[in-house]
């Protein structure tokens, strides 16, 4: 219980409670898309769908996006050099998201586009 | 003794321009299975963008390219290997993705069970990957 308080003066010293809130909202966040993206998976074997192929489309870049923003939180040290790395990974997972979006819409779709590439 | 021998390995390490960490500290698995955790990651994420990217700037559809790969006429034993090189890392970071869930839940967090965990995912990894390329 002490230990919770001195968090939150930390977090109060360092620009209020509403930090370390949106921190905790983002982990929860990450914990949620994983599992949503853990039951796409067999779900998109036994039911595939236009509804699934966006699906699987948004959770699969949401994932990578948080995963890979971890990854630059870990490794580049820097304000001006992180604010930049973050933004390139903001670009390629828009840019993925849409590729993705583009391929499900004018072309077979990712449930389709696995099953074929299987038959192989 | 030990520390000796730790220092002469770290210098060694420092010579390569390595960070020291890589070779004075004694590798685990637990630690082992996280780098290559982030590793697949990575790899995973790669694979989808370049996914995604080709669609936006390759020119023909999906199945043209198939149709490429196709007249390549490679053996089946060739093509089974590419579809296990492809389910290989998928499987390994599916599988340790649940381990690293259960931790987030609070189990499994005891040292044994650390090694015991990591195992079965390693087992569990190889087993799926087998049959999924298969199919």
């Amino acid at each position: 219980m002490a230990n919770l308080w001195r968090l939150g003066v930390l977090c109060g010293a360092q620009g209020g409670r509403a930090g370390s809130k949106a921190s905790s909202l983002h982990w929860t966040g990450e914990r949620v898309v994983s599992v949503l993206l853990l039951g796409l998976i067999p779900a998109a074997y036994l039911n595939p769908s236009s509804a699934m192929d966006y699906s699987l489309a948004a959770a699969l870049t949401l994932h990578s996006h948080w995963g890979l923003g971890q990854v630059v939180t870990d490794y580049v040290h820097g304000d001006a050099l992180q604010k930049t790395a973050k933004a390139g990974v903001l670009a390629l997972s828009a840019l993925t998201f849409a590729g993705l979006c583009y391929f499900n819409y004018h072309d077979v779709g990712i449930c389709k586009a696995v099953a074929m590439l299987w038959k192989l | 003794m030990a520390a000796l021998l730790l220092r002469q390995v770290g210098r060694h390490c420092l010579r390569a321009h390595l960070s020291p960490q890589l070779c004075i500290r004694n590798w685990s698995l637990p630690m082992a299975m996280s780098i290559c955790h982030r590793g697949t990651g990575m790899a995973l994420s790669a694979g989808v963008s370049l996914f995604g990217l080709s669609a936006l700037l390759l020119p023909g559809n999906f199945e043209s390219h198939l149709e490429l790969v196709k007249s390549l006429c490679l053996g089946p034993s060739l093509i089974y290997t590419a579809k296990f090189a492809l389910v290989f890392p998928l499987m390994y970071h599916t599988w340790n993705g649940i381990r690293h869930l259960m931790w987030d839940l609070g189990k499994g967090l005891k040292i044994p069970q650390l090694y015991q965990s990591g195992v079965a995912v390693l087992v569990l990894t190889v087993l799926s990957s087998v049959g999924l390329a298969a199919m």
